[in-house]
């Protein structure tokens, strides 16, 4: 790219020159030509009424500047015939080619003008000078042409010239610029030698000094290394915890199946078999919450949000899991009227709402009630669905914690995976909702989704 | 005074066949062998100046049959611009401004060989002109006329030696008829630009009735014979030859400047033969020309180093020059003086000469000044 400009720019200025060597040899040339032409039209004369012409060698010597030009020259009456010198020579004419005027001090004006002659181009002079005596005027006309040998040589000359000077200058702006990519593209070498040179698990943030320009590049690549080391150190946790979380019931599902197969009393192996599949249970629970989570993270990073109506969505949800509610003698109610739209990924939403309705009924005591319902008016933005039930509720202090992965309250008798919280809390955060936790009375938790951006239909 | 006939020697060829007594001179040299082609000649020298050159030529261009036609070098001007087309294959002249005029009026080609090349560049415009051999203007004095007196060194020497003598000179004094030798118009026109001295020289040849003479000849004659005792702007070669045979003329190169005419060669434009005129040109400049033109024709070779080494040796010790002109300082004339010997350049300055207004006042002041004694 820059050899190009720099070319085209060399083209320019090639051109720049030769135009103005052009300019430079006519007006150097056409000035000796006027310098003759004014010599010669100061020899003549009048002497007793006759014109006298007495030839200024010096004329001719200036015209032989032009060493190898060849000279033509006119004396001439106005109105009349040649006095001296070639006959026939091309007349000025009005718009000829390379035609100028030039005025000298207190002389009439010359004409300069191109026309061909003894078959060459040449350039000539003509001007006019009025010779006065006793009682006698006559007008004579002094026409000088020369050759352009003398003129194209100089062009050629100062073309030349140009065009090495031009050449020149792209080779120097070449090399610099060669340079100046090389040395500009060092440091970034260097910090690709730096980076190749790494382990794969090495994310420390890098050590290399680089100039300032490149600094900013620096500084994303340790804050990006930064960030994958977070990630990636969560995962780790992530893993142990799961690990952990699925050995634990493991472990108890194996002592409790011995236990059963060494019990000879039918009612207690009864009993230790029932605990088998409520650990198994438990097990599958949240191995499939451990699922849908790596499932919602995938589609966190791939879906695209689409406009939905939160009020089927929660309908729909509410469907699915009043049966198995009210197997458990509770009733799940949904309470809005409103239709409402919100820009979501609807499997990542009916997930977080299944998460916090599973909750509420788990916790629900018999023949308890959980209230679903859309907050929402007309012409305002933002959206609020609220969950509540009748169960213990969460104190103040669990609030936070109970978001965390695997987090069990302590005083919580109940089994479960711990994921289904953080899990609710994951798909909020990526809908830009808010998630809160509050109290219900007289007892009770309720959870409350705000979406900013939500309306009414 | 005494007078002697010269045995037909070189000298007295040179001077015995004035071209410019002669309107033209035709001569044919047919080729050595089956003749393959033909070179035609106009020339200002006399024929038998340019014969060896012709025929030495001929030895190595044996196919090529010569016509050399000779002129006076106004007629050959002339007739050069009424031949058109049936014009000569080559130009050779010592009128040095007509022949610029022609080659500036576009009647001349380039010619360029190692030969042109190696000229000096004051004898080359264009590369379609050459000099060839050059000549001193000199002035020849009959010294018998002279009484213990030193010859004159300069042109300020002569007037004072006119003055002097007075009456002794009236109607003794030569110089080229100005309006009808073209080498005479062109050194006294070179004399008026150059001397301080011009026109107290033109007024002593009028006041002493100078005289005319068509050619170098019959004034070197008339100088031999103590007619006249002052030849002034002679040509250098004929005056040396005419002052190997008759002592009593004594040879100056004027102190304050001596002009040097060229004898130049173009080859025409419309020339039909340019080959063989190209190759007789670059035999002129070779080294075998020159020497013969030094050697043969008594003329100065525009080159130099042709002379042999002795000869050179003793002139270039010699740091006093003389102002006479021997033969020790024949050939090597212009390596020796520089700032006296002054070539008329080869441009276009002498395109002066040639111009009509100022011929018709250069004549206008010698009738002028011839007439104020009658």
């Amino acid at each position: 790219m820059s050899v190009c400009l720099l070319l085209v720019l060399a083209a320019i200025s090639y051109w720049a020159t030769n135009l103005y060597g052009h300019r430079a040899a006519r007006l150097s040339y056409d000035r000796l030509l006027a310098g003759a032409a004014l010599q010669v039209a100061e020899s003549i004369g009048l002497q007793d009424g006759e014109v006298v012409i007495d030839l200024p060698r010096a004329a001719f010597e200036t015209l032989a500047l032009a060493p190898e030009d060849r000279v033509f020259y006119a004396i001439e009456f106005v109105d009349g015939p040649l006095i001296t010198g070639y006959s026939g020579l091309p007349e000025s004419a009005e718009g000829s080619p390379g035609s100028r005027e030039t005025g000298f001090d207190g002389q009439p004006p010359a004409r300069f003008f191109d026309a061909p002659y003894s078959g060459e181009m040449v350039r000539f002079i003509a001007l006019e000078r009025v010779l006065k005596d006793v009682g006698l005027t006559q007008a004579v006309r002094v026409r000088i042409g020369q050759t352009l040998r003398a003129r194209d040589a100089l062009v050629a000359d100062i073309s030349w010239r140009a065009l090495q000077f031009v050449a020149l200058f792209i080779a120097i702006a070449l090399v610099l610029i060669m340079s100046g990519i090389w040395m500009l593209l060092r440091p970034l070498r260097n910090l690709n030698l730096a980076l190749s040179r790494r382990s794969p698990v090495d994310l420390s943030p890098l050590e290399v000094s680089v100039p300032q320009e490149v600094e900013p590049l620096l500084r994303t690549i340790n804050h990006f290394m930064a960030q994958l080391a977070t990630t990636l150190d969560r995962l780790k946790r992530f893993t142990g915890e799961a690990a952990h979380q699925i050995r634990t019931p493991l472990a108890g599902l194996k002592s409790q199946a011995q236990n059963a197969l060494e019990e000879q009393d039918a009612t207690l192996r009864q009993e230790q078999l029932k605990r088998v599949v409520e650990c198994s249970d438990l097990l599958s629970s949240t191995v499939s919450q451990m699922l849908n989570q790596a499932t919602l993270a995938h589609r966190f990073q791939s879906e695209m949000f689409d406009e939905l109506r939160l009020d089927e969505l929660v309908i729909e949800v509410c469907r699915e899991v009043a049966v198995a509610a009210l197997h458990d003698g509770v009733e799940v109610a949904y309470l809005g009227d409103r239709e409402v739209i919100v820009q979501g990924d609807g499997f990542a939403l009916k997930q977080m709402l299944r998460n916090i309705l599973e909750n509420a009924i788990k916790y629900s005591p018999q023949g308890g009630i959980v209230e679903v319902n859309i907050e929402a008016r007309p012409g305002t933005a933002g959206v609020k669905l609220r969950v509540s039930d009748q169960g213990p509720g969460i104190p103040v202090e669990e609030r936070e914690q109970v978001f965390e992965q695997f987090y069990r309250s302590p005083n919580n008798p109940r089994a479960g995976s711990g994921l289904g919280l953080a899990i609710a809390r994951e798909v909020a955060v990526h809908h830009h909702a808010h998630l809160t936790l509050g109290d219900n009375t007289p007892k009770g938790l309720v959870v409350e989704i705000h979406f900013s951006r939500g309306r009414v239909r | 005074m005494r007078f002697r006939w010269l045995p037909l020697g070189w000298a007295l060829v040179i001077g015995i066949l004035p071209a410019q007594t002669f309107g033209e001179d035709f001569h044919q040299l047919p080729a050595l062998t089956t003749q393959r082609s033909q070179l035609r000649i106009y020339g200002a020298a006399d024929y038998p100046a340019i014969a060896p050159l012709l025929q030495s030529f001929q030895r190595t261009h044996p196919g090529v049959a010569i016509e050399y036609t000779e002129f006076n070098t106004r007629v050959l001007y002339r007739k050069f611009l009424d031949s058109q087309g049936q014009g000569p294959d080559l130009m050779l002249s010592s009128a040095m401004d007509l022949q610029i005029k022609l080659v500036n009026d576009g009647y001349a080609q380039p010619h360029r060989s190692a030969e042109t090349e190696a000229l000096p560049r004051w004898a080359n415009w264009r590369n379609e002109i050459f000099g060839f051999t050059y000549e001193p203007a000199v002035i020849a004095i009959n010294s018998g006329f002279l009484v213990d007196e030193r010859l004159p060194r300069s042109r300020s020497e002569l007037l004072s030696l006119i003055r002097r003598k007075g009456g002794q000179v009236r109607g003794r004094i030569g110089t080229f008829d100005i309006e009808k030798v073209g080498v005479g118009y062109l050194t006294w026109a070179h004399d008026r630009q150059q001397s301080g001295s011009y026109g107290r020289m033109l007024e002593a040849f009028g006041t002493h009735q100078a005289r005319r003479f068509p050619s170098s000849a019959s004034m070197l004659k008339a100088l031999a014979t103590g007619e006249i005792v002052i030849a002034y702007n002679l040509l250098g070669s004929y005056a040396r030859a005419w002052a190997k045979q008759y002592p009593v003329i004594s040879i100056i190169m004027p102190e304050d400047y001596t002009a040097l005419v060229m004898r130049t060669a173009f080859i025409p434009r419309k020339a039909r033969n340019t080959r063989d005129a190209g190759a007789f040109l670059d035999f002129l400049l070779s080294r075998e020309g020159q020497r013969l033109l030094a050697e043969e024709a008594d003329l100065y070779p525009i080159m130099d180093g042709f002379v042999d080494d002795e000869k050179t040796a003793s002139a270039a010790s010699g740091a006093d020059i003389p102002p006479q002109l021997d033969d020790a300082h024949v050939a090597s004339l212009r390596t020796l003086d520089r700032s006296r010997l002054q070539p008329i350049p080869l441009g276009l300055s002498l395109l002066i000469h040639t111009d009509q207004a100022k011929r018709r006042l250069i004549l206008d002041e010698w009738e002028a000044a011839m007439k104020s004694t009658e």
